[in-house]
């Protein structure tokens, strides 16, 4: 058991990183390391899968805000598929829902 | 392209440490208090899960409750403590007398910064939007050297009397153990026994002990976890022990523990220890 599971599929040019669980400081390190193990195959289109995350906080928050900033630098479409209410409503508030690339589903890799 | 590292990847096995929780009996009420490192984030986490459910907050307080218990948590891990090891972060909840939740989170550090923006969108400063954004009141007092304690209120409408509080504080003990068993490598069977041993605890203690205020303290080690339930009062931790015994199936603790032993505190009190072991 674990508070929360990395899935990641790999396309062609194309990445998706699933997270299930929860997102906090204790599990952000994880996540911060594959996002930039995956970042540096400079793909074309990077998909974050917020479906499965029950829980989002500050954390997660600045931890995506920094790989959007990374994957615009080097050129690559990052883009978010929106989580359960709980996770969305932190974006909202901090009003980040309108500045980042979102989306319902996945586009295809 | 890299992405600078700035959190640490948790050891999964780094240990929690001793929890200790109070759940008061008469009042809806209770605390707790575990060391300010990121792998207690998610415990603190679940004991304000449980308490939103003992309290029936409703699904939306719950989750708010959750975010800003995170938030003031990852303060404390983050800045209280600079050097050395972590102090203590402490965790209040229940009804205000103005049936309001509150929700403190005190610790024994640094103090807060001179100055506070609630509206700070600079690196680190979402926490304290969030946690202003999802409260109705929010207080942070503190000085420097004698920690921190930011003071929240939700307000989340009473439930009706008879089911505003459960007296048994089962869903704030369960929680804690099981996060505390997943976290320590518990697979899915060595979790419903910790659960289960955990309600049963959080049934039959309160009559036990000294003020029917129940206190335990869970801690995780390399291969365990351990309950020390108490103080309790002279022959306690035996009455706790037969109430706990089911027609047909015997002691519910002795059969899913791997240890339960009898400890002899002060002023002839009681305590009961109850190790479960990660594999049996």
């Amino acid at each position: 058991m674990t508070l929360l599971t990395l899935d990641i599929e790999n396309g062609d040019r194309a990445v998706r990183l699933a997270l299930k669980g929860e997102l906090d400081i204790s599990s952000a390190g994880r996540v911060e390391e594959q996002l930039g193990k995956l970042q540096d195959g400079d793909p074309e289109l990077f998909v974050l899968d917020l479906r499965e995350l029950e829980f989002m906080d500050s954390t997660g928050l600045r931890l995506i805000v920094r790989a959007d900033e990374a994957a615009r630098e080097q050129g690559t479409r990052f883009v978010i598929v929106r989580g359960p209410e709980p996770v969305q409503r932190v974006f909202e508030i901090v009003g980040l829902d309108s500045r980042l690339d979102m989306a319902d589903e996945p586009p295809a890799l | 392209m890299t992405l600078d590292r700035r959190y640490p990847s948790v050891d999964l096995d780094e240990p929690v440490g001793a929890v200790e929780l109070t759940l008061g009996e008469d009042e809806p009420r209770a605390s707790i208090r575990l060391p300010a490192r990121e792998s207690g984030v998610a415990v603190a986490r679940q004991f304000v899960a449980g308490m939103g459910a003992v309290l029936h907050v409703g699904d939306q307080t719950c989750e708010d409750l959750k975010l800003a218990a995170t938030e003031a948590c990852t303060n404390v891990v983050l800045h209280a403590y600079p050097n050395g090891e972590p102090g203590p972060v402490e965790l209040e909840m229940g009804f205000g007398q103005d049936d309001v939740v509150r929700l403190v989170v005190r610790d024994s550090g640094t103090g807060p910064p001179a100055s506070i923006d609630f509206d700070d969108e600079t690196e680190g400063g979402y926490g304290l939007e969030l946690m202003h954004a999802v409260s109705d009141e929010i207080e942070v007092e503190g000085a420097p050297g004698s920690g921190t304690e930011v003071r929240m209120a939700f307000a989340a409408g009473r439930a009706s009397a008879e089911d505003a509080h459960d007296p048994l504080h089962s869903p704030v003990l369960r929680r804690v153990v099981a996060m505390m068993g997943a976290h320590a490598g518990f697979t899915m069977d060595r979790l419903s026994d910790a659960v289960l041993v955990a309600e049963t605890l959080a049934a039959h203690t309160s009559a036990h002990t000294v003020d029917g205020v129940v206190r335990v303290v869970v801690e995780d080690t390399d291969d365990a976890v351990e309950l020390r339930v108490g103080p309790l009062v002279t022959g306690g931790a035996e009455g706790l022990l037969a109430d706990s015994r089911l027609p047909a199936y015997g002691g519910v603790l002795e059969h899913l523990a791997d240890a339960v032993e009898t400890e002899t505190g002060e002023d002839a009190t009681e305590y009961l220890r109850v190790r479960l072991a990660l594999r049996r």
